[in-house]
């Protein structure tokens, strides 16, 4: 394989060059750790490459497999970790000034599995300052400055997991972990026409991650295609006792198999209603494909309840309480974004009875998403609104709100697994995506449905020049 | 008329008075016994509204030197968003049985030799 090519290879390829003597850990881990120092500052991408602890475990990794101890699918492959994930020894800065100098004296429960799996740590990526927390309403709320697309870099690369992004569609690393509160997975996936896989809440453990809202916030692969998502989950997810909110369930990538199962797929009203013309036209042609073996639905409604309220108003109190002391000695007013400055200060006032109600109609939303999804595998819409839009401009110029519904925001207040994949691109030539959303813990029925979607088309595939 | 309904105090006249410190008359200090005696006001004073309330609450909180209109206004901004979020979610119609999600449970440390 030329040296080149590595960069977009899949994890099964890279693994196999690994075990047949065509390459080693150390020599993948020399590849990526330079692509990272040569293209990731001009894509915003890197808050800090660990070339150190990177090279001791791609030594340790090369040792083992000549010892026969292969630690599976990930082994001697490099990552990058999301910068809010810790590490100890090497600073974890949530993305924001204030913490740039921040060490963690202990690793992420993701960083000890990655490890144990036989993954390689070659960066801490960036990120929007505190996962966008505070309100930035454009692509300059980082200590690392803006996050820039992989295909274009005068645009934004989507947020809070701008790096993640970024990095996986450059080729500086073969898979990353983002963190999504409320889209911070799915957008930059979308944006980078990555595979972003958003698990059910509590799938994958959160300690050692930075808690912007304890019950909202997610852990999730950023890959490049369904089945290497898929590998990464198997190796970050399960119980962790170091997370009172992690599941007894453990996870192994077992995609469901389309062949003689067809797929029930519900379209979500009015998800085509805001959208780019390009962005419907994809939407659309990628529906004719699902038609190829799922039976479609149009116009399913989404029971008619204040999704946003219920996000807003959690996350709010949940980051009000995670940050009062950031906000109260005044280290906010350092945030890079001068929206992010004043931006938490109201949430600190919201009335507790205003938190519980908003958990009150959360568990309405559960139930009922429930109750939608239990007639259906998956519910559909694209992923974004638009392509991704210029670094320099207002959010509210370019962006229709991002959402093309509230298919997003109530599968995270519900907790709810969800996947996006690229099918298309836009006018700019940018990526655009469609996602799925599925019931609770029905992460390898929305692989199935994905994978086979990527069998049958070529976007995943598509990546952009970088040289 | 609910507090949040009354006739905003102007932006810039409510931070010049945070600025000065006599944003007391909002705390209710102007009825205060020890209040010095001043000449009687020519018209009623427009009473704050509640965000106004919570905007001074913040302020008296979280003191600062970067507090100036424009900051003053946007926070101000937030704090209606915040209430009117407060609003929708009571239109939501929720009874007594109508409880969160599980966010607590009882908890015990395992004990060490035992599962």
């Amino acid at each position: 394989m030329a040296d080149e090519a590595w960069a977009f290879a899949s994890l099964p390829e890279l693994g196999r060059q690994l075990r047949n003597g065509r390459t080693t850990s150390v020599a993948l881990t020399e590849f990526f750790l330079d692509r990272l120092e040569r293209f990731g500052e001009r894509f915003g991408a890197v808050v800090t490459i660990t070339r150190e602890l990177a090279l001791e475990q791609a030594k340790q990794a090369d040792a083992d497999l000549q010892a026969g101890r292969d630690r599976g699918p990930l082994h001697g492959i490099p990552y990058g970790a999301k910068d809010l994930l810790a590490t100890r020894g090497i600073p974890t800065t949530w993305g924001a000034a204030p913490f740039r100098d921040q060490i963690i004296d202990e690793d992420a429960t993701v960083v000890v599995k990655l490890r144990d799996a036989g993954a390689v740590l070659a960066a801490k990526l960036s990120m929007v300052e505190i996962a966008g927390g505070f309100g930035y309403r454009q692509a300059n709320a980082s200590l690392t400055g803006p996050g820039r697309c992989a295909w274009d870099d005068t645009c934004w690369s989507g947020g809070s997991s701008s790096g993640p992004g970024s990095a996986v569609a450059a080729g500086l690393v073969p898979f990353a972990i983002g963190s999504e509160t409320s889209g911070s997975i799915m957008t930059p996936a979308g944006f980078n026409g990555l595979t972003g896989l958003r698990p059910t809440y509590g799938l994958v453990s959160r300690h050692g991650a930075m808690a912007l809202s304890w019950t909202m916030d997610k852990l999730g692969p950023m890959a490049r295609s369904v089945e290497d998502a898929g590998l990464v989950l198997a190796a970050i997810a399960g119980p962790d006792p170091l997370d009172a909110t992690s599941l007894p369930d453990g996870y192994v990538y077992q995609p469901d198999n389309v062949a003689g199962w067809k797929p029930r797929i519900g379209i979500v009203e009015g998800c085509l209603r805001n959208v780019d013309d390009e962005v419907r036209a994809n939407f659309e042609a990628a529906v004719e494909v699902l038609k190829q073996f799922a039976e479609i639905t149009d116009e399913v409604a989404l029971p008619d309840l204040p999704y946003s309220a219920v996000v807003g108003t959690v996350i709010s109190c949940e980051m009000a309480a995670a940050f009062e002391e950031f906000i109260r000695d005044g280290k906010v007013w350092e945030l890079t974004a001068a929206e992010d400055r004043w931006g938490g200060h109201s949430t600190l006032t919201i009335p507790a009875k205003d938190y519980l109600n908003a958990l009150r109609v959360r568990r309405k939303i559960q139930i009922a998403l429930d109750e939608l999804l239990s007639r259906l595998d998956a519910l559909i819409s694209p992923t974004l609104a638009t392509e991704a839009g210029p670094i320099d401009r207002d959010f509210r110029e370019w962006s229709r709100g991002f959402a093309t519904c509230p298919l997003g925001v109530a599968s995270n207040a519900a907790g709810l697994p969800g996947i996006t994949i690229p099918n298309g691109l836009g006018a700019r030539g940018l990526p655009t995506g469609i996602q799925f959303i599925g019931r609770t813990l029905t992460e390898n029925r929305l692989l199935g449905i994905a994978a086979e979607f990527q069998k049958r088309t070529e976007w995943h595939r598509k990546w952009p020049v970088v040289s | 008329m609910t507090g949040s309904d009354a006739p905003p105090l102007p932006r810039r006249e409510f931070a010049r008075a945070l600025a000065v410190g006599v944003s007391g008359c909002a705390l209710g200090l102007a009825g205060h016994p020890n209040a010095v005696a001043q000449e009687p006001p020519a018209e009623k004073p427009k009473l704050p509204t509640v965000p106004e309330l919570i905007l001074t609450q913040i302020v008296v909180d979280y003191p600062g030197e970067h507090w100036n209109e424009d900051t003053l206004g946007s926070v101000l901004g937030d704090v209606r968003a915040d209430l009117a979020r407060g609003r929708l979610l009571k239109s939501v119609p929720l009874t007594n049985g109508d409880e969160p999600g599980p966010i607590f449970a009882a908890y015990r440390a395992p004990v060490q030799g035992q599962p």
